[in-house]
């Protein structure tokens, strides 16, 4: 098992090297550049900008130069922000992002999975249908529409949490409340729909019959069978999930005015803020790659049929 | 329901532990817009960098918060050199850095090669380049520092040359891009000399804390020359970028003032006495490619001026409180009207015909440039509509990312395409220089020799009417004869905030309000 989680770590250095070098030269393609503004700048001083910044250079150089500083740890300065790096604007975002992602994926799961494996149990029943409503229209409706919805109600309307902030204030943790609950709801839903999906397929398989036939109590039957298969989509569901979260909350966070990563990740391609784009990108891919590797390990361990060593 | 009710009992109980922070005074909280860009007022172009620096900063000039024009700053006193080419401003004793060090004449000297130095790379350069002697060669690499005419006479003694008697010299310089920057940290720093550890300010205000994306503390300077003023204790700026969210902060009174509004709310806030609209400094209109057929005819292009009815316009589809635009500089007391080609469609047909296109009979289908927006979406739809009808011509909408359209825009490869432009200064000069032959800003190729003849000369005129007649007969060149741009409506600014509770604010058509003259009553 150890054998295989080192060779995947080693194999994610040439898949990022791989998504650095492809991001570098494509977002240089889209027209337009970073110090594009409406009040064009005049020639003279473009030029003086661009020569700071090494953009004048042949485009191999400035990629060289890109991966020297990478190698050395350094995702160089934003094109955008004057007084600070990449790395301190993103490293410094990038736990506010975690902690909402973390906090939405865990509601996500515990209420997710243990409705949707509710519902898939007791299917066709009032239960089932009336959560598996709610879970459409968790699914359906934006967070565009869900989060000024909660933010009227919840602050202006009912005064029982602030409209916004970050763990500031006076009003603290409760400020946590709604840009997590509103990040949540889609995927409460949506893994409501994929664990319902999975348990009822897996009440149908054989060794369930079988299970049932040796007289196993249905209590133990659920939570030692049926649990176990129907978390199997839910595993491979979870890693890009929480990768999306984590870039993918930008209205959310801009809504709530969450000091995260997702408004840089949007934000700089808007800006062709260059060296910002590679960063996001780069911490990105990482997450992606770590979480695909977590899945893995954890389906080795709910499915018995697969095995690394 | 239980579990959510005991969820909210124990985040209750959390939140009961954090500390709530004594104060002797409430601070101003204001919704900022953006993440501020930099605090290095040579490295800045935005307007959430510049409300921050107008309580941090100050220049030779500063602005009255109520007419937005210059007030003594740094300097307590100025003489104009008869030429009105050399201006000689002499420093106030009591003006020192929070560190203690006094602002010298010398310092100005230095800010400002600071900013013309190519290697600062600084975005706003062009604007002291344009007005002062020797500073365009220096900024252009074409000369060394020396050539820059500015120095200093003595300790508290600032003296420069201008490059003609350019009456606005002085509203200029309440601009940051003339302010001096702590030279004497700048060096010890480098790059580092805006870190709230580090940074030095001259301003009514210093600045206490930084947090990106969180939030921007300033706090009131023992060492302001003019430190007794009324003004509070601290300000706190707010990044906050969604405007419903700006008016959800403000209504729940998180926040004392919104700087910007939803449109689509504005019907519901007007009634308030704590909102503000006024007039801008500020135009919307649309280029037209002049060197591309039919757009080439100055007759199409009047017509297509005369064709659309601005008036409904901002009644029925922007409704902010934008005013209908016959020119391209907005209304300046002192500066004559232009006559600009209103809504006349008996005329609008007329020209058409003349043109070789009788009821729009073959004339090509036209393309209407904007940027992706809801808002600009709406003014092409309405102007496509209004064309269609009245002169039988078809228009198609396309709309551009914001950086591929300003590339689209610079390069002229448009038929016609949606722009604005905010003026840097109370001036008409601001908007009228976009457009002589070359700049970089006309991306319509608009090319009159007499308009750039007048612009040139205009600058310089010692005496100011004059020059404003100049200035005036270059913009009836360029609206009613050429009509190279179709002037739309002047931009309304909206603000929230609760008068009666603060003082020092005013509405300007400028929109700016020195944040360090605003106090609690």
């Amino acid at each position: 098992m150890s054998g295989y989680v080192i060779r995947r770590i080693l194999g994610t250095i040439p898949t990022l090297f791989i998504i650095v070098t492809i991001c570098f030269f494509f977002i240089r393609l889209a027209p337009g550049g970073p110090f594009d503004r409406e009040k064009a700048i005049p020639e003279n001083i473009l030029r003086n900008i661009e020569e700071k910044y090494n953009l004048d250079e042949p485009i191999v150089v400035q990629y060289a130069r890109y991966v020297y500083s990478l190698l050395r740890g350094d995702l160089g300065p934003s094109f955008r922000y004057a007084d600070r790096s990449v790395s301190e604007y993103l490293f410094r975002s990038l736990p506010n992002s975690m902690l909402l992602a973390s906090l939405a994926m865990g509601i996500a799961l515990m209420i997710g999975i243990s409705s949707g494996v509710i519902a898939g149990y007791k299917r066709n029943t009032l239960y089932d249908y009336s959560f598996m409503l709610f879970a459409v229209f968790g699914v359906s409706v934006p967070s565009f529409v869900i989060g000024p919805l909660f933010m009227y109600f919840f602050s202006l309307q009912w005064g029982l949490l602030p409209t916004s902030g970050w763990l500031s204030g006076r009003a603290g943790v409760l400020t946590l409340v709604l840009p997590v609950i509103s990040l949540a709801l889609y995927y409460v839903a949506t893994m409501a729909r994929l664990s319902r999906a999975s348990t009822i397929e897996v009440l149908q398989s054989d060794y369930i019959r079988t299970a049932n036939a040796k007289g196993l109590s249905p209590s133990y039957i659920l939570t030692k069978h049926v649990l176990k298969g129907a978390l199997l989509p839910i595993a491979s569901y979870f890693g890009p999930t929480f990768a999306a979260m984590l870039t993918g909350s930008v209205v959310i966070e801009t809504i709530f005015r969450v000091p995260g990563i997702g408004v840089f990740f949007v934000q700089s391609a808007f800006n062709r803020d260059y060296t910002m784009i590679m960063g996001t990108v780069i911490i990105y891919s990482t997450v992606l790659i770590v979480m695909n590797l977590l899945v893995d390990i954890i389906y080795g361990i709910l499915d018995p049929r697969i095995s690394y060593s | 329901m239980k579990k959510a009710i005991i969820f909210i009992l124990i985040l209750l109980a959390f939140s009961a532990c954090t500390p709530g922070s004594v104060e002797t005074e409430e601070p101003f909280i204001l919704g900022n817009g953006t993440e501020p860009e930099t605090l290095d007022i040579h490295l800045m172009s935005g307007v959430p960098e510049h409300r921050i620096v107008m309580g941090l900063f100050e220049g030779l000039v500063t602005t009255n918060p109520e007419t937005a024009l210059p007030v003594p700053g740094v300097a307590e006193s100025w003489t104009i050199s008869d030429d009105a080419k050399t201006y000689t401003f002499t420093l106030r004793d009591d003006a020192v850095w929070s560190d203690g060090v006094p602002v010298t004449a010398q310092q100005f000297v230095d800010s400002w090669l600071r900013i013309l130095n190519p290697e600062t790379a600084a975005p706003y350069a062009w604007f002291p380049a344009q007005l002062i002697a020797g500073a365009e060669a220096y900024n252009s690499g074409e000369a060394g520092p020396e050539a820059v005419q500015a120095r200093a006479l003595d300790e508290k003694t600032f003296q420069f040359e201008t490059l003609g008697p350019a009456p606005y010299v002085v509203k200029a310089l309440t601009h940051y891009s003339f302010w001096a920057v702590p030279t004497h940290t700048v060096e010890e720093f480098g790059s580092d000399w805006t870190r709230p550890e580090n940074i030095v300010s001259n301003g009514p205000y210093t600045l206490a804390e930084w947090s990106p994306q969180e939030r921007l503390v300033l706090e009131k300077s023992d060492s302001y020359w003019d430190a007794n003023k009324a003004s509070t204790d601290q300000i706190v700026f707010l990044p906050v970028e969604s405007e419903s969210t700006m008016l959800a902060m403000y209504q729940n009174d998180e926040m004392d003032w919104a700087t910007t509004v939803p449109s689509e709310q504005i019907d519901e806030l007007k009634v308030q006495d704590d909102y503000h609209n006024n007039p801008a400094f500020i135009t919307y209109y649309y280029v037209l490619q002049t060197e591309v057929p039919p757009l080439d005819d100055p007759r199409v292009r009047i017509a297509l001026s005369k064709a659309i009815d601005r008036v409904k316009l901002v009644n029925e589809v922007t409704r902010g409180g934008q005013v209908p635009a016959d020119g391209l500089v907005p209304p300046i007391s002192g500066y004559g009207e232009v006559k600009g080609n209103r809504l006349n469609v008996a005329e609008a047909q007329e020209l058409l015909a003349e043109a070789g296109y009788p009821n729009g009979e073959g004339f090509p289908e036209l393309e209407i440039l904007y940027n992706t927006s809801e808002g600009h979406k709406k003014v092409a739809e309405y102007i496509q509509q209004q064309w269609l009808e009245t002169l039988n011509i078809n228009v198609v909408l396309k709309n551009e990312e914001w950086a591929t359209y300003l590339n689209t825009r610079r390069e002229g490869t448009f038929q016609i395409a949606r722009a604005g432009w905010a003026g840097d200064y109370y001036d008409p000069n601001t908007f009228l220089d976009l457009f002589i032959s070359g700049n970089s800003m006309n991306g319509g190729r608009y090319s009159n020799l007499e308009y750039d003849r007048l612009i040139t000369e205009a600058l310089q005129q010692t005496d100011d009417a004059s020059r404003l007649e100049m200035l005036n007969e270059a913009e009836s060149l360029l609206i009613g004869e050429d009509q190279a741009i179709i002037p739309i409506y002047y931009y309304a600014v909206n603000n929230l905030i609760d008068l009666n509770e603060w003082s020092g604010w005013y509405r300007n058509v400028m929109d700016q309000h020195p944040v360090g003259h605003v106090a609690s009553y």
